[in-house]
């Protein structure tokens, strides 16, 4: 198993997060997790990457304990683009990607050139070559997500992990987001993890979806099994409609919110 | 806006960029060589510019010559390069640390704890076990408590909020003043007008034994600081992001309190409370060539030492009366404080 999680508990004060979260993934899958405001989605990405301890369970990936590793041994496995583009200073495109190899600096039996190589591929593999000597600060939403993406790219992490990589980009950079990040793991076998609220994308790009709630997962599964009716009713009170589209795959039609839904 | 077509295109990208990186740096330290050179000429005993190569290279008869130039005027210029840089150097990386464009030794109350210490050990002869290092070994000692007291009292759950930290700097740096104030109502004369000396900030006192003394904190402290580029830069990029790339935030955040600290301890140590330098520095060289530390560092300890060189001799001669340097340097400091509040915060800060 590339990525293991076991009986994942954790909380905030003592204020309980997560219960028991089982999970397991493979390299060259994209795994989206979805649910409610508050279900601890984020914190769960963040456990995985050691960001915060767990109270009890256990990540590992490729059999080690995240929790044993070093913030560096991490970073060269696990990279994690997180929700806020927001940068202080204007680094240019092209040091904000280098930065991702910090945790390569100094790997044995490196070579040269590597650090140049594997961030011109990043580059070009996100297609923010042409914005190289620009500040990042002057870059779109959307294209600050890509210099982010680009960046956790050169890190080249076996697991990647993002928090609403959609969020606030318009309709048709969110499809063209995904798109490409669906290529990327096919093409470089990483296993992406997404939070996501977007339920359209996710049942589009993902090969697995996780429903959380109440601290849980309350549905795991393939993408096709999972985004059904009865699930999205149950935990979102949506009706929708699925079906499947012969040009683009699964296709999910939001169409309004049951009336006699519970007040939340 | 550059063409990339192929990895070459990149490696050429970054040659290019780091050889403007080199020269822009070569040119900053030419600058403090000139600068130096043409400062030793200024004082009230007037010498050319060919009398000061002479005196250096020893082929001089001139014994009174000699003594300005070799005794005096060196190593007080000596002082104002180590003191301008490591001030300016440590404004940077607290900017850097915090993530807020206020920090800086004086305004965080760093120097205040720094003169207290100092104050301490010059009053009572605390700190007697550190021998010769005793003055500056106080200073850094307060340095330190005083800046982790600082951040300790700034940090939340949440990271380091920009206004506590203003907050807790003042707040700190008011007791420290409070102290001081107590300290010299209580001593005897001989011993509060070396106080105050050291509270308005000056070189005067500043001979090659003050040099020997601040040297070697202060280069301890900036090769610190120049190990931790690469962390720097990445920590100015976002805690979180850095930590996620593999930055240890808590070592390095250890490790640059205890560079700034040294670093603004030995300062303190020989010239007292220079305010603002640590402001006006790095802002105006972050706004000339960017945010990338791997410029910054060296550019701070370069143009910081011109700045100070600059400062200490408009202050000594450019008015009726020799100034002390900490008053000239806080009369254009506050205003500039202003500017940056009003014009740089919505920019690159938020």
């Amino acid at each position: 198993m590339s990525l293991e999680i076991k009986e994942l508990c954790f909380s905030y004060d003592r204020r309980d997060v997560l219960c028991k979260i089982d999970l397991t993934a493979e390299r060259g899958e994209i795994v989206g997790i979805i649910g409610q405001n508050g279900c601890g989605k984020t914190t769960l990405l963040k456990c995985v990457n050691s960001s915060l301890v767990p109270g009890m369970g256990s990540v590992t990936v490729d059999g080690c304990q995240v929790s044993e590793m070093s913030r560096r041994e991490i970073a060269k496995k696990i990279a994690f683009v997180t929700q806020t583009t927001n940068v202080t200073f204007p680094f240019s495109v092209y040091d904000t990607v280098t930065m991702g190899r910090y945790s390569r600096m100094d790997d044995e039996g490196r070579k040269e050139g590597d650090d140049v190589r594997a961030v011109f591929q990043a580059m070009k593999d996100t297609g923010i070559l042409k914005f190289a000597d620009r500040p990042i600060n002057e870059l779109s939403g959307g294209e600050r997500r890509r210099v982010m993406i680009a960046r956790a790219l050169a890190q080249e992490p076996e697991i990647l992990l993002l928090d609403e990589p959609t969020l606030h980009l318009d309709i048709n950079h969110q499809f063209d987001l995904l798109e490409m990040i669906h290529r990327l793991s096919k093409e470089k076998n990483i296993l992406v993890l997404i939070v996501t609220h977007d339920i359209v994308l996710a049942s589009r790009y993902c090969d697995r979806i996780v429903i959380m709630q109440n601290k849980k997962i309350h549905k795991i599964g393939d993408t096709i099994k999972v985004m059904i009716p009865e699930n999205m009713k149950d935990v979102f009170y949506i009706e929708t409609e699925v079906s499947e589209d012969s040009r683009f795959g699964l296709n999910v039609l939001l169409i309004g919110k049951d009336k006699d839904s519970p007040e939340d | 806006m550059i063409e990339l077509k192929t990895v070459e295109d990149l490696e050429n990208y970054q040659r290019a960029v780091s050889r403007r990186s080199k020269s822009i740096v070569a040119a900053a330290g030419l600058g403090l060589i000139l600068t130096f050179l043409v400062t030793l000429m200024i004082g009230n005993y007037s010498l050319s510019i060919t009398d000061i190569l002479s005196i250096l290279s020893g082929m001089s008869g001139d014994s009174v010559g000699s003594y300005i130039i070799i005794d005096v005027r060196v190593p007080r210029l000596l002082c104002c390069i180590a003191v301008g840089a490591a001030l300016s150097a440590s404004g940077l990386v607290m900017q850097s640390l915090f993530k807020n464009p206020m920090a800086s030794p004086s305004v965080l109350g760093i120097s205040s704890g720094a003169a207290f210490g100092a104050a301490l050990a010059l009053a009572f002869g605390i700190g007697g076990f550190m021998g010769r290092y005793m003055v500056p070994g106080m200073a850094f000692i307060f340095c330190f408590l005083t800046m982790g007291a600082v951040y300790m009292l700034a940090r939340t759950k949440y990271g380091v909020v920009s206004t506590t930290l203003l907050l807790a700097g003042v707040a700190i740096g008011a007791f420290f003043s409070g102290m001081l104030s107590l300290l010299q109502y209580v001593v005897n004369e001989n011993v509060l007008s070396g106080i105050v000396y050291w509270t308005m900030g000056s070189f005067n006192n500043c001979g090659w034994q003050s040099f020997q003394l601040a040297i070697i904190p202060i280069s301890a402290g900036l090769l610190i600081m120049l190990f931790s580029i690469k962390e720097l830069n990445l920590i100015a990029a976002g805690e979180e992001q850095a930590a996620n790339i593999g930055v240890n935030i808590k070592k390095l955040r250890i490790l640059m309190i205890l560079a700034t600290s040294l670093a603004v301890g030995g300062s303190v140590a020989i010239s007292g409370v220079i305010g603002f330098v640590g402001l006006i520095v790095p802002h105006i060289f972050r706004m000339l060539v960017g945010p990338n530390h791997a410029l910054l560092i060296p550019l701070c300890v370069f143009g910081g030492g011109i700045f100070m060189i600059a400062m200490d001799t408009i202050a000594k001669s450019a008015f009726a009366m020799a100034l002390p340097v900490g008053v000239l340097t806080s009369l254009i400091g506050a205003p500039f404080f202003i500017y940056v509040m009003r014009t740089r915060k919505n920019e690159i800060w938020d």
